[in-house]
């Protein structure tokens, strides 16, 4: 008995490893995998590498030689251009100071009632829970009519505190669940040693808690800052004053429905495009596990 | 007898019954509450606002003085042709999307899966695209599709010896080049969700199934999906709901044209309410931001309703 199991659990090794140990099959499918892996890649990446080129183009290559992707002349001139003779430099410093002052206020706002819900048991956590997730599923585009009528009667049409309110507080239901996951992996004995040495709820939360969950601050931060950089819907509706709109908005009007200067298109989408991706693609790693961690820890 | 009553009476008034607001603060509710009073102000609020925006005339010219009259905008917006062409083309764009996008998402989410040095450059350049505003996005590809020569697509179908498309200019085609637009820019999505379910699977069910002989797709359909299916429901309800709310990609991309030809719910309810002229008509906007939200609803429901179901297992 004992020796027919060994036996078959020797079976099972031998199918693993192959006899053969230069294996045609598994060089041919290697190679196609790669094949297939530049492939899909290029299609992903290549539209932006070739808005790189249109931009820094001359002007009668971009009609020319459209495919062709190393321009015989660089020229750098269309983003000073672009910096000097529209106002997108101010779109830019509006739009980080609404991502960060949004992601700031989310951030505040979220570390509490992570810590509430992760620290205490009371009636109705649970309802509290799933009540936050519903809230967030629920379209974003259907509250843009509603939010402009409120802002209106609170007189922030217009400001840049209304929109970085809309956007801090818009975040807090993500934000709670994101850390509350990472709250929960900290063990409350930890808190508890530190309240029986007198410690407050506060300090632990600021010197104990928040030291350990640095990576889940900073990838909630990243994530919101992205997502509110990338907002159109709402600062279109609630920022009509072109002096305050964010990069999105600036650069939508700045284009129009008629592009005549291709140059232009190409420079302003790439002042949008090159941020993210370079925060993205440094801490891909970092962000890809935040993404999904909700999900997924299930 | 009566000292001990007194002095009852004084212990309950110095510590017992302690009021509403102390109760609050020494509880949970002092760090939750903040949190949530924002957020029901400023994302669960509108929601409900929104039903009574819809059952008025208002208009951004008349905020204050917006009247009550009732289903008269579902009315209108159901007799409207314009709005129930925009409906049918969501719809329509919506079935074939969910399922493209999500059986391409799941391909490249197993083609990561395999251990290949290199597959983390694989997986960036999928997700690269997720970085970037949907509105940037129209724009970019409005160049890349341009009809003229100077389009990358039509030049390159050039040199393959194809005459040019009309990317735009027709409706089909219009409606082609969202679609192709919105996979491009959205499967790093499902890609992300269904990499990390197969990542968290049970190498050893994998490998008794494998002994026993199943095929590459038998292991994929009979083992690996079923496994997934949670994770799988979820990717499926995002790509819908994303999918249904598509609104920025239109307005950058094709303006809803050809004639309204690829114009959407989200696209109608945004030019209604809020027009490049004149005034808007926000009752009416909402009431079609309405129509949008019951669809959205129905699957969202579902969505929560499978993670208590799934909790409770």
């Amino acid at each position: 008995m004992a020796s027919n199991t060994v036996a078959s659990r020797r079976n099972i090794t031998n199918t693993h490893q192959p006899s053969n140990p230069f294996n045609y099959r598994k060089l041919l499918s290697r190679i196609l995998s790669y094949l297939f892996g530049i492939g899909v890649s290029l299609i992903f990446i290549y539209p932006i590498i070739w808005l790189v080129s249109v931009s820094l183009k001359p002007s009668w290559e971009i009609y020319r030689a459209p495919l062709k992707l190393i321009p015989s002349e660089i020229q750098w001139n269309v983003y000073t251009e672009v910096f000097n003779s529209t106002p997108i430099g101010d779109y830019l410093l509006n739009s980080m100071m609404y991502a960060f002052g949004g992601s700031a206020i989310t951030l505040f706002f979220s570390i509490m009632t992570a810590y509430g819900l992760s620290r205490y048991l009371f009636r109705g956590k649970r309802t509290l829970m799933l009540g936050l997730l519903g809230v967030q599923l629920l379209p974003n585009l259907v509250r843009i009519i509603p939010l402009f009528v409120m802002m209106n009667s609170l007189d922030l049409i217009n400001t840049r505190h209304g929109l970085i309110l809309l956007y801090g507080a818009g975040g807090i239901a993500y934000g709670t669940w994101f850390l509350k996951g990472y709250f929960d992996t900290i063990p409350i004995e930890l808190d508890e040693a530190a309240q029986i040495d007198g410690a407050s709820r506060f300090r632990v939360i600021w010197q104990i808690l928040l030291p350990s969950i640095v990576p889940g601050i900073a990838a909630l931060l990243i994530l919101q800052f992205i997502a509110h950089w990338n907002d159109f819907a709402v600062a279109s509706v609630l920022i009509r004053n072109p002096n305050l709109y964010p990069l999105t908005v600036g650069t939508f009007n700045l284009i129009g429905p008629d592009e005549s200067d291709f140059r232009l298109l190409a420079s302003a989408a790439l002042i949008n495009i090159v941020p993210v991706v370079i925060v993205f693609s440094v801490l891909q790693r970092f962000l890809v596990s935040g993404l999904s961690a909700g999900a997924v820890k299930r | 007898m009566n000292a001990l009553t007194d002095k009852k009476s004084i212990r309950t008034t110095a510590q017992g019954n302690p009021g509403v607001l102390e109760r609050l603060l020494a509880g949970p509710w002092m760090f939750i509450l903040p949190g949530v009073l924002l957020y029901g102000a400023f994302a669960l609020y509108p929601v409900i606002y929104q039903f009574w925006v819809a059952t008025t005339n208002m208009a951004t010219t008349s905020i204050s003085r917006a009247e009550f009259i009732g289903f008269h905008n579902f009315e209108v917006i159901a007799a409207d042709p314009v709005f129930r062409n925009s409906f049918i083309f969501t719809i329509a764009f919506v079935l074939v999307t969910v399922p493209v996008q999500f059986v391409l998402g799941f391909g490249l989410a197993l083609f990561l899966d395999q251990k290949l040095p290199g597959r983390l450059f694989f997986r960036l350049s999928i997700i690269i695209p997720l970085a970037i505003s949907s509105i940037i996005v129209g724009l970019m590809w409005r160049l890349l599709l341009h009809e003229s020569n100077v389009g990358f697509v039509n030049a390159f179908l050039g040199t393959l010896g194809m005459d040019p498309v009309p990317w735009f200019s027709q409706a089909m085609h219009a409606r082609f080049s969202l679609f192709i637009v919105n996979i491009w820019h959205a499967v790093g999505t499902t890609m992300i969700f269904m990499l990390g379910g197969l990542q968290t699977l049970d190498q050893e069910v994998l490998e008794a199934a494998e002994v026993d002989g199943a095929t590459g797709w038998q292991r994929i359909i009979y083992v690996k999906l079923p496994m997934l299916r949670t994770i799988a429901g979820l990717a499926i309800v995002l790509i819908f709901a994303g999918t249904f709310q598509i609104f920025e990609k239109v307005l950058a991309l094709t303006n809803g044209g050809p004639a309204r030809a690829t114009s959407t719910i989200g696209f109608e309810m945004y030019t209604t309410a809020f027009p490049e002229s004149g005034t808007g008509q926000l009752g009416m906007g909402a009431a079609m931001g309405l129509v949008m939200f019951a669809f959205i609803l129905i699957i969202t429901i579902f969505y929560v309703w499978m993670v208590i179901f799934e909790q409770e297992d």
